[in-house]
């Protein structure tokens, strides 16, 4: 990276932290801290969810995956704008009356204490490993692409946040998350039409897309039923439903940020500007994924874009072997190029037998080029002992730093920063507000002075946030991050989820069949993930309607017994 | 469980508020999802076209 780009990455990262603690100052309880004094306008609540569910890993990962995988994973999203109606009609009513500060205060006033300890230790558990990961996404690729210490990446991420989130609290995150937004926004759009402008001459946008389409990278919908595939429309409206109604309505890192909103019309306005946008947007950062691979059918691509991974494989005894197959790859890429610019004259001809025929020529160079690839790849996992080595999550980034221009390269990679700092600053603000509201406060030390409960937020705030950065070193045992976060949260949404469902939904389920029976469905999504074949998408679903079936008979059963001690 | 009043009588009248645009949640909730059918739309053409 050049001089500029080190000076536009250090000024945004920098800005954003004075920023934070500047606008975050003066907060003199625990309700000014972790609820911004409920002052927070619509706008600022919309970009604050999106900025909270947009990590670095949905810059890094999504643009890797429509590369590597076509673009149906926008259909994960479907279900959002559904649960955003849902949540608006049912929770963020009752959330503000009961004038709660987290999600799971409302159970204990529906349930009983022990529910509520519940859904807040599996609230905990979750979101303070995936804390860990927001931060190790952005690190490692950052770390292996621009050579720096992979240690020295999380450590600067996570402290960079930690300063202005136990600063400044719920504040500094919904603030510092719209600058970061409007960063993160101009770099993808910049991204988007340096893409274009890459292309060859005579390719134009249309050309684009009709390559990718033609190589199966736009395969946007697909209407098949099969609960083993993770992305159709099946399991991206019901199943996305179930994980957009469990993260914005029973997870605190977004219930805080609506939360914060000057009425239940801030909150509402918050969540359906999250509905109208979220879709498109995703779509947008799967598109330029798909122009990346565009790009790459005119420019060869390297065998494998994890650097240190192929530098590691070709010092290696399979160095020699890895080479000759790069060789290979190198020349059948070139061969697929000859038939993608045949294509492209094709399609400018309008020459339809000639399009079948270079199409027929084409797919045959590509499955080549697919066959190279896999053997390289054999040969890094037979190096690297690790059968999930993957390379998806290095596309996006490795292009970027090789093909765009100065300054851009800069702001880029301050995006990608700034959407880790984004979504970390909401989960350690969410984890040290539950901690010290549905914990510390309410079971362990129930008077104390506000101070105490303020200096107490600030320091859980802190010991968070080295647990993320100490948590964000294993990270490289897990498969594509972005995967592994949704699969993580699918474990105990569901579950937590079914809680709520019930109490909202049944009224005269009582809190101990409520907690028995989210006690047993936790345990049967386990199993399902163990045990069965079922993509990670329907385990909300699953736990979900574990929970309200259980729920059903054991509080019969309990009221039966409760009715029969009260004859005796 | 106790309620303050204050917020309940202001809860209940925000309610019954409507949003600053379309009149009505109704309007603005169908706004939301006719939202996400059109995108459903574009897609699945969008699919279909550049098969």
């Amino acid at each position: 990276m050049s001089a500029i780009d080190w000076t536009v990455l250090i000024v945004s990262l920098i800005s954003i932290v004075v920023y934070g603690v500047w606008k975050g100052r003066g907060s003199k309880d625990i309700k000014g801290y972790l609820m911004a004094d409920r002052n927070i306008r619509w706008y600022i609540v919309a970009l604050s969810v999106m900025a909270t569910q947009a990590s670095a890993i949905t810059f890094l990962s999504t643009p890797g995956l429509a590369y590597s995988d076509g673009m149906r994973f926008v259909q994960f999203y479907f279900g959002l704008p559904i649960a955003m109606v849902i949540l608006c009609i049912v929770a963020i009513p009752i959330y503000h009356k009961l004038n709660v500060f987290t999600a799971y205060e409302y159970l204990e006033k529906r349930f009983d204490l022990k529910t509520r300890g519940l859904a807040a230790i599996l609230f905990l558990i979750q979101r303070g490993l995936a804390a860990g990961l927001t931060i190790y996404a952005p690190s490692i690729i950052i770390s292996v692409l621009l050579g720096l210490n992979i240690y020295f990446t999380n450590l600067v991420i996570g402290v960079l946040v930690i300063i202005y989130t136990a600063s400044g609290g719920s504040k500094a995150v919904s603030w510092t998350q719209t600058k970061q937004m409007i960063i993160i926004m101009s770099a993808m759009v910049g991204a988007f039409f340096m893409i274009l402008y890459l292309l060859p001459k005579d390719v134009s946008f249309t050309d684009a897309l009709f390559v990718a389409g033609k190589m199966g990278k736009l395969n946007a919908i697909d209407f098949s039923f099969d609960l083993s595939n993770r992305y159709n429309i099946w399991s991206g409206v019901i199943g996305g439903l179930f994980l957009a109604l469990s993260y914005f309505g029973t997870d605190q890192s977004q219930v805080q940020r609506y939360l914060t909103a000057k009425s239940v019309t801030h909150s509402r306005l918050g969540l359906l500007t999250n509905g109208l946008v979220k879709v498109p947007m995703q779509f947008f950062i799967l598109l330029i994924g798909a122009l990346v691979f565009v790009f790459y059918q005119f420019t060869t691509p390297p065998l494998f874009f994890n650097t240190v991974e192929s530098q590691g494989v070709r010092d290696s005894q399979w160095g020699k072997e890895y080479r000759i197959i790069e060789g290979q790859y190198q020349k059948a890429s070139q061969e697929k190029t000859h038939w993608v610019q045949r294509l492209v004259q094709a399609r400018h001809q309008g020459d339809k037998i000639q399009l079948e025929s270079v199409d027929q020529r084409l797919k045959q160079a590509e499955k080549e080029v697919i066959e190279l690839r896999n053997k390289g790849v054999l040969l890094i996992q037979k190096h690297s002992a690790n059968e999930d080595v993957s390379d998806t999550n290095y596309i996006f980034l490795s292009f970027v730093l090789k093909y765009m221009p100065i300054g851009l390269l800069g702001l880029i990679i301050a995006a990608i920063i700034a959407a880790a700092m984004s979504s970390t600053s909401s989960e350690l603000n969410a984890l040290a507000s539950t901690t010290v509201v549905d914990i510390y406060k309410r079971m362990m030390k129930k008077t104390a002075s506000d101070r105490h409960y303020l200096v107490t937020s600030k320091l859980l705030t802190v010991v968070w946030g080295i647990f993320a950065i100490l948590f964000a070193q294993f990270g490289n045992r897990l498969g594509t991050l972005v995967e592994a976060v949704n699969i993580l949260g699918s474990l105990f949404y569901g579950t937590i989820l079914g809680i709520f469902l019930v109490a909202f939904f049944l009224k005269f389920i009582r809190g101990a069949a409520a907690f028995y029976a989210a006690i047993f469905a936790e345990i049967g999504v386990v199993l399902c993930f163990l045990f069965s074949d079922i993509s990670y998408l329907w385990y909300n679903v699953v736990g979900s309607l574990l929970v309200i079936i259980f729920s059903l008979p054991i509080n019969y059963f309990l009221q039966q017994r409760n009715n029969r001690q009260t004859t005796v | 469980m106790t309620i303050d009043n204050n917020i309940k009588e202001k809860m209940r009248t925000e309610n019954e508020e409507p949003p600053p645009v379309l009149k009505s949640w109704k309007n603005l909730y169908l706004l939301v999802l006719g939202n996400l059918l059109f995108w459903i739309i574009l897609f699945t053409f969008f699919t279909w076209l550049f098969r």
